[in-house]
């Protein structure tokens, strides 16, 4: 049998990535036809039908709100709350009863008439939030109508493993309806109803192509096809060669998002507030990629992975100098800050001559004292790199301004050695602290005293101020950025490093979320550090973001007193995070 | 039938997790319960979660509350209770 010739198909991605899979068709509005009307007779088997249809839809959004909570997060299992809702809807469900009872119409056609009655006042309100109230009905009469016919009886297990979900528009709950693991791309005729969906497969960096018509003519269910979210093609029966070429970039990528291209130039919010963008990283090696991707520096160089990989002991000096030197070199002028070591309960290393003890016991800062001989080294190693670049010190679990002052002096002390006969800035190097004990946040105004530069290691941060351990699956509830403690105690940072004027970053995983990146500048952090192939994608979505609306918000949210509260207020901002607007997505395509 | 006006004082309105909670009070009672805004003038079911989100009310809009039926007194002192304690929030 002859190939299929290739066919390419333009569009726009809407999430970047290359995906390759097999098609498959998400039925949205169920059946185009259905029959009008029902004979008397028929009744009650029809008013039968429809309550089986509702069941199987309560069933079927029971399962996708426990995997949302799994999988992506309370906040958007919510949503999943609202068309629960729906379906009990007294004054819903006995109209389309009513409908099919005494006017004789077809379940179908009384769930969609029923809808178009509600929706027609739902899209008359003026405000946003209330108006998308009217798509959740819309998304819940469809899956009605198509429970009606029973289209979604697909098992999970049935379902091929690269799936490129096909529909004219793909909704959270659609998208939900399906393994996340297996999802591979999205291809779709309209972006998404409401750009959760986008939001999410950015973040899960699953491709997107959207703004292609006719796709039920263009593409059959099963056919393989190749997704460019970069480029925003699509192509259908690829070639082998094609599927090849693709396959390697895929690899490259590995669903980087636009490490291709990255982003290096500034980045200013919609209102025009500066915020910079740095790399946390552990190694020398991955400094210039960090760079290319746009990194402005390097917020946070753990230096622990230095130590793990010598052989027995702790790294010598001239192995971190060489290190160091390197990561100077490669960032120039720019700053990257070296959080001296931080052994602590996840590094732990048996048998060496450093041991991180439990995180309430002897690491970070703590050890160094205990251990100046071990800490002069790798400070020795920073001042000698320090003459090739911009070079900063972090001591991380700082809990008392004691700690600042007598690890400044050992700092001081190394300094005033190598000031004879070694090349050596005449500027002391800048000494800043990790804030990631409680303890430091409520001497936050002392230590700012002594401390060159903030650093907030959010996670720590979260784990010692809720007293909840991040591993453990029983305090996952409770380990949550959003609680209101933790939004205070942010935002009590962000307050005293302004009054004090420190440069402050922020280091932890939230900062490359952007949620939480749009809380941290509504706080008014301009500083934030990350994962460097969250970079590109994050300072995209910061030029979405308005620091004026982003700081009343956030006003507005450190009112709050529970966390349900904070989630709720959430929700409801979310759609204002990461509008996809054409002008951002001509942005990324143009590079 | 007793009427009253209430004011929405929690920040996020009646939003759709306040009007699942109203919805889930009202529906305990056997009295009938409209809720209505006057700007824009409109009056729905006390009992509907698409009626009650398409009044749209914000923090600060009024909301008049019609109880109607047998427990309407009991009705009544429930939903001022869950309102004015901004539906536990």
């Amino acid at each position: 049998m002859r190939d299929m010739p290739s066919k390419k198909l333009a569009g726009i991605g809407l999430s970047a990535g290359v995906a390759i899979g097999t098609a498959y068709r998400v039925e949205q509005k169920g059946p185009a036809f259905y029959r009008l009307h029902i004979p008397a007779a028929d009744v009650p088997a029809e008013l039968l039908r429809l309550r089986k249809a509702l069941a199987s839809s309560k069933k079927q959004l029971s399962r996708i709100k426990r995997r949302f909570v799994e999988q992506i997060g309370q906040e958007h299992a919510n949503v999943i709350d609202a068309h629960l809702l729906i379906l009990e809807d007294r004054k819903f469900v006995d109209r389309v009863e009513e409908k099919i009872g005494s006017l004789q119409e077809s379940p179908e056609r009384a769930v969609r008439e029923v809808a178009e009655d509600w929706l027609a006042v739902y899209r008359s309100l003026h405000d946003p939030f209330f108006r998308e109230r009217g798509s959740d009905l819309d998304e819940v009469a469809d899956r009605v109508v198509a429970n009606l016919t029973e289209l979604d009886a697909t098992r999970e297990e049935d379902l091929p493993e690269d799936l490129i979900l096909v529909a004219t528009e793909i909704s959270l709950s659609n998208l939900s309806d399906y393994p996340l693991a297996k999802v591979k791309g999205l291809l779709s005729t309209r972006g998404g109803r409401t750009s959760h969906v986008i939001i999410i497969s950015r973040f899960y960096q699953i491709p997107v192509v959207s703004g292609i018509e006719g796709l039920e003519q263009l593409i059959r269910p099963g056919d393989s096809v190749i997704l460019d979210g970069t480029e925003g093609v699509a192509y259908v029966h690829p070639s082998s060669s094609q599927k090849r070429d693709f396959e390697v970039r895929r690899q490259t990528e590995h669903r980087q998002t636009l490490v291709l291209k990255g982003d290096t130039s500034p980045c200013v919010t919609s209102d025009g507030r500066g915020v910079s963008v740095y790399a946390n990283t552990e190694m020398d090696s991955e400094v210039s990629t960090a760079l290319r991707l746009g990194a402005e520096g390097i917020g946070l160089f753990r230096s622990e992975f230095i130590h793990l990989m010598s052989k027995e002991r702790a790294a010598d000096e001239e192995e971190q100098f060489l290190i160091y030197k390197n990561l100077a070199e490669n960032t120039g002028d720019r700053p990257a800050l070296i959080r001296t070591l931080d052994l602590g309960r996840e590094r732990h290393r048996s048998g060496s001559s450093i041991t991180g003890d439990d995180f309430l016991g002897l690491r970070g800062i703590r050890l160094s004292l205990k251990r100046p001989d071990i800490f002069k080294i790798q400070v020795r190693a920073i001042l000698r790199a320090r003459a090739h670049g911009n070079l900063k010190i972090l001591l991380p679990m700082v809990s008392s301004v004691d700690e600042l002052i007598e690890g400044k002096e050992l700092i001081r002390e190394v300094e005033a050695d190598l000031a004879v006969g070694v090349s050596n800035p005449e500027e002391p190097v800048e000494v800043g602290i990790m804030i990631e004990v409680p303890s430091a946040l409520l001497i936050l105004e002392d230590l700012c005293d002594h401390a060159d530069l903030l650093a907030v290691g959010t996670n720590d941060l979260i784990q010692y101020t809720l007293a909840a351990d991040r591993s453990s699956e029983e305090m996952s509830y409770l380990f949550n950025p959003l609680h209101p403690a933790i939004l205070k105690s942010l935002d009590r940072i962000a307050r005293v490093a302004e009054e004090s004027r420190r440069t402050t970053f922020v280091c932890g995983e939230i900062a490359a979320h952007p949620l939480y990146a749009y809380l941290l500048i509504g706080m008014g952090f301009q500083n934030l550090s990350m994962n460097p192939f969250s970079i590109p994608a994050l300072k995209n979505a910061i030029r979405n973001i308005s620091y004026a609306e982003a700081s009343q918000t956030v006003d507005q949210l450190l009112k709050l007193s529970t966390i349900k509260e904070v989630r709720a207020f959430v929700d409801r901002r979310i759609n204002h995070l990461q509008p996809v607007s054409q002008d951002a997505t001509a942005a990324l395509l143009q590079g | 039938m007793i009427h009253q006006v209430l004011r929405i004082e929690n920040d996020l309105g009646l939003h759709a997790r306040a009007a699942a909670k109203l919805v889930r009070l009202t529906a305990r009672f056997e009295a009938d319960i409209k809720l209505s805004t006057r700007s824009p003038s409109r009056t729905v079911d006390g009992k509907s979660i698409l009626g009650i989100l398409l009044l749209a009310a914000s923090q600060g809009t009024e909301v008049e509350i019609t109880a109607d039926g047998k427990d309407e007194q009991e009705a009544m002192q429930a939903i001022v209770d869950l309102v004015e304690g901004r539906f536990g929030e």
